[in-house]
């Protein structure tokens, strides 16, 4: 993640966040109720499993030093709360 | 400082989902959580405090936490919680009863009381701007 595009403005951002919205329904739908490591862009899944620690060192194993962790729902359903 | 993000769009619906950092023992990666006005602490999935080496049975403060349905436990610690690389030390609670349809959430005492939150759900824009001096 760059840090140059917080220096000497109001508002910074990083590009990646800004351009478009992250569109996830696609890593919603292929990897539901895994984890997933991503990419800086949040576009490209790294690795995937049930267990988050595999993902988090195949993803450093392939030399992404701090990928982004996200576990995917199960189903896609309007969202109230969050306990099982 | 203030830091703007996109919603996240996930099929129909559209949610104030963001890219935060965490760092704890001088591990440190990202994780996308759901940022929700209505809970009262950032509660994390217990899974990832094993990636920070953070050992819950440890942690004699449980919380018992509600939700729509149910409760759930959850154990209190503190972390480096980043946003675009810098840093505040703030309370979390790593639970295993997230649901399987939830997210890791940002709430109220460790992140609202970090930063003025606004959302714009027409230009699907989230601004922080950090209280830090």
């Amino acid at each position: 993640m760059g840090r140059d595009f917080c220096q000497d403005r109001i508002v910074c951002y990083n590009k990646n966040n800004m351009k478009v919205n992250t569109n996830l329904t696609a890593i919603f739908t292929k990897y539901k109720g895994l984890w997933v490591a991503l990419d800086e862009t949040l576009k490209k899944v790294i690795s995937s499993d049930k267990n988050v620690d595999k993902v988090y060192k195949k993803a450093l194993k392939k030399g992404y030093q701090k990928p982004t962790l996200f576990k995917v729902p199960q189903k896609n359903l309007p969202y109230f709360g969050f306990v099982k | 400082m203030k830091y703007a993000f996109k919603y996240v769009q996930a099929g129909l619906w559209y949610r104030p989902i963001v890219r935060v950092t965490l760092k704890f023992n001088k591990i440190e990666f990202n994780y996308l959580a759901l940022i929700d006005s209505g809970a009262d602490f950032n509660i994390f999935h217990a899974d990832i405090a094993k990636i920070l080496k953070i050992d819950l049975s440890k942690l004699k403060n449980p919380v018992n936490f509600s939700g729509i349905k149910g409760g759930g436990i959850g154990y209190f610690t503190s972390i480096d919680l980043g946003v675009e690389g810098n840093f505040v030390n703030t309370p979390v609670v790593f639970s295993n009863d997230i649901s399987d349809n939830g997210y890791g959430i940002l709430g109220q005492q460790g992140f609202f009381n970090n930063y003025k939150i606004d959302f714009d759900y027409r230009l699907r824009r989230i601004e922080l701007t950090s209280n830090k001096k």
